[in-house]
């Protein structure tokens, strides 16, 4: 019976979850596996709001002399809730973590790297950006990776690893990031797979009968290895497309946003009806990224950039930064004007109006 | 009563692309042929339309541009009268052979799957359209603005506007539309309307000669791309010039293999109409084609039916855009650069293709189905790349692709991951399926 607790127990040591077994003083997050980098970024600005004294930047660390681990231990101090991005090094940017560390005087939390699908238990490193506001600095102390895992649990990480969504950006049109299971790409895992079944049923084919198999044998089962393999992928893929989808349907009818476009389409429709109202003139614009889209979006209302302004008037202004109803001081670029707040929009963008000269 | 307009445009692009179709293959037969064409030739139509609009300086305007489209449809219908053919005739349901459903279990599963998988993503493709706004920046940027500035000035504007010499399919497109108001959801559906009518007419044709097991998985196959799929939201020029690429390219294999003068022409319209979507369409689409078509004449020592039904035609029906381009005083394209190998990049071509989600497991596919194919036709790859120009369409472009990528300063573009993968469709689209009918034709899948 002794003989048997005493395995039982060492079962348990090694099949259960290390952060049961290790768990002591720092506090466990959650790592978020973030929808995109830009959406993830407009909350930390939601989140610190910054102001154009008192922007938002951030402190890159990378580290490649750290240990290989489960999870990342940090230990900080910050004034402000404290939003990181994180990740083992080397990760594709699609792998990158995010969390948000509680305001405090000691930090100490300890948080999961193998939700990045880019981990693995041999890499070693890490990367991590702390977002912070000037003048309120937030200050990492002392970054360490630890192993918290057991095997049962590595392995489980690594099964979940391919079920993270497919992460859709801004870059989207471009590239689309994929799965990976421990840093491996499932389009590599997949691909190999089907090398190998062909191969193998070719030697089977050639074992059996001592001739190559006839051309249309080995066609058919090239043909129906490569769409068991696509038909696999697009199982895994299909219900994230639609997901993505049926969140930028739900985003527009509820809240008039869409994705990495955020509040662009509502700040057209307030300047509309501000010219509707009988706003004439150019509309300055002091968030440059922002451009193209209302550029469009306000034709042909003209849209000048603060370079443009020694010859213009504007009659209204976009600009960004604004978390403050009372606020009638508002910066654009390095100019410094006085306005009334017309509009605030959720990422901290404003329409100001009637516009005074820059000075 | 907009959906009805817009149902109205819609269908005089339609009749225009049927019409001129029923023209050039003069034959009762191929009238089913000519609806499902008719959108994409209409389509380009259009744009020859709004060109020559611009080129005898008639401002753009309602009445200028239905009036042409008018005139045109006359000149059509006369055309066809004079031919002896009635358009308007009874419908050839005659023509339409119902499908038959495959009695193997492995058979129906793979069309189960595979039509599952194209319904779902034209559906949200088709969502996407007509609910959503602009999302993309190159829609903002390229055409929209453009088309609605253009509109306003009557003519296609070439002064102050980012990379001028953006060829005008897609604005012209959409300032089609524009009675309706320039409405976000139309344009965007009248965008994906074109991109939905060039894949069914990819299945059609494949299931016309094939079956529809085969037009299905090649459908599903085209579709399934994971970048394809989300470019079927609208958004980029990328998949339209795909689009007529690849149904050149069936038409091609289907006009060579059987020296088929019609449809050497409608493959020389289709390909002309990839280079007036986007410049990629005049260097890996004409280019290539008018390399294989000279190919093929000179060895078939057909060179006089080659120039006119093929080579002529997509000459002159490419050339004015280039030619009024070159006029301005602009660049044939907005990119360009020193020439240097940048060996620097090769991993990342690997990763784009192999490594990413991008193409699924497409690029494995193509390189086992490749080796395979060329390990059979080792004895003569050139004889079995000229009888198949969908294959040889597609390394020609492959190769095209690697040269720019790795020998120009559009290195960037594939060390920043920028466009290098859209740019990739058509090599990766082309092989698929090429690839796919082939292997099905050659080795068949029947397992009944």
């Amino acid at each position: 019976m002794k003989r048997f607790s005493f395995l039982f127990a060492a079962m348990l040591c090694v099949l259960l979850p290390g952060e049961f077994l290790h768990a002591e003083e720092p506090l466990f997050l959650d790592a978020e596996h973030a929808y995109s980098n830009e959406e993830a970024q407009v909350e930390f600005a939601r989140l610190l709001r910054p102001t154009p004294e008192h922007d938002i930047f951030f402190t890159p660390i990378d580290s490649d002399k750290l240990n290989a681990g489960s999870h990342l231990h940090i230990f900080y101090t910050s004034q402000n809730p404290l939003p990181i991005e994180f990740g083992p090094q080397g990760a594709i940017p699609a792998d990158t973590l995010t969390a948000i560390l509680p305001a405090s005087e000691h930090g100490d939390v300890l948080l999961p790297l193998t939700a990045s699908p880019s981990w693995n238990n041999g890499v070693r490193g890490i990367f991590l950006k702390a977002y912070g506001k000037k003048g309120e600095e937030p200050h990492v102390q002392k970054l360490r990776v630890e192993d918290h895992l057991s095997f049962l649990g590595r392995f489980v990480a690594y099964l979940r690893q391919p079920f993270y969504a497919e992460r859709f950006t801004f870059s989207t049109m471009s590239e689309l990031a994929g799965y990976r299971m421990g840093g491996i790409s499932l389009s590599v895992l997949v691909g190999m797979w089907m090398i190998l079944v062909i191969g193998v049923l070719i030697i089977i084919v050639l074992l059996r009968t001592k001739h190559m198999p006839p051309q249309h044998q080995v066609f058919r089962m090239a043909l129906i290895t490569c769409l068991c393999a696509f038909f696999f992928i697009e199982a895994r893929f299909l219900p994230d497309l639609t997901g993505y989808a049926m969140r930028l349907q739900r985003e527009w009818w509820e809240t008039g946003r869409l994705g990495h476009a955020g509040d662009v389409y509502a700040i057209a429709d307030a300047v509309h009806e501000e010219a509707a109202k009988g706003a004439t003139g150019p509309v300055l614009l002091c968030k440059p990224l922002t451009a193209t889209p209302l550029r469009y979006l306000l034709y042909p209302i003209p849209l000048i950039s603060p370079e443009e302004l020694t010859n213009a008037s504007p009659a209204l202004v976009i600009t960004d930064r604004v978390w403050d109803r009372s606020m009638q001081s508002f910066q654009c670029g390095k100019f410094r004007f006085d306005g009334t707040l017309l509009r605030m929009f959720p990422d901290g963008e404003a329409l100001i109006g009637p516009s005074t000269s820059a000075s | 009563m907009i959906f009805f307009m817009f149902i109205g445009i819609a269908v005089i692009l339609l009749l225009e692309g049927a019409m001129l179709h029923r023209l050039i293959t003069q034959s009762d037969e191929e009238r089913c042929m000519g609806f499902f064409l008719g959108y994409p030739i209409g389509v380009f139509m259009n744009t020859l339309i709004f060109f020559f609009l611009h080129l005898f300086h008639i401002p753009f305007g309602s009445i200028s541009i239905f009036g042409a489209h008018g005139v045109w449809m006359i000149m059509l219908f006369i055309l066809l009268r004079k031919k002896g053919f009635a358009l308007f005739r009874r419908f050839p349901l005659k023509q339409i052979s119902f499908p038959t459903i495959p009695h193997h279990p492995l058979e129906r599963i793979f069309l189960v799957l595979a039509l599952v998988s194209i319904a779902v993503i034209f559906l949200l493709g088709f969502l996407s359209a007509v609910t959503l706004p602009m999302f993309y920046w190159d829609s903002f940027a390229h055409w929209a603005l453009r088309a609605k500035v253009s509109l306003e000035a009557g003519s296609f504007v070439i002064d102050g506007v980012i990379q001028p010499q953006y060829p005008v399919l897609l604005h012209s497109l959409q300032m089609l539309f524009s009675p309706l108001g320039f409405y976000d959801q139309v344009v965007n559906t009248a965008t994906f309307l074109l991109s939905f009518t060039t894949f069914l007419s990819i299945f059609y044709i494949v299931y016309r000669s094939r079956d529809l097991l085969s037009a299905s998985l090649v459908l599903a196959l085209l579709t399934g791309i994971p970048l394809v799929a989300i470019h079927l939201r609208q958004g980029m020029g990328d998949i339209h010039i795909v689009g007529y690429v690849l149904l050149s390219a069936l038409l091609l294999d289907q006009a060579l293999s059987s020296c088929n003068r019609s449809n050497l022409l409608l493959s020389a319209i289709f390909v002309a109409a990839a280079s007036w979507t986007k410049y990629e369409g005049l260097y890996f689409g004409v280019l290539p084609w008018l390399m294989i078509t000279v190919a093929h004449a000179l060895r078939t020592r057909s060179i006089g039916d080659n120039i006119r039904y093929g080579i002529f035609p997509a000459i002159i029906l490419t050339a004015p855009w280039p030619i009024l381009t070159l006029v301005r005083g602009l660049n044939l394209s907005a990119h360009g650069g020193s020439f240097a190998l940048h060996p620097e990049a090769i991993p990342f071509l690997v990763q784009q293709l192999f490594a990413l989600g991008t193409f699924g497991i497409h690029w494995w596919a193509i390189f086992i189905i490749g080796v395979l194919l060329f390990s059979v036709e080792w004895r003569n790859p050139l004889r079995f790349l000229l009888d198949h120009p969908s294959i040889l369409w597609g390394i020609l472009s492959f190769i095209l692709l690697l040269v720019v990528y790795l020998f120009t300063n559009e290195v960037r573009g594939l060390i920043h991951r920028d466009n290098f993968s859209r740019a990739m469709f058509l090599p990766t689209l082309l092989f698929t399926q090429a690839f796919t009918i082939e292997c099905y034709r050659r080795f068949y899948i029947k397992l009944s």
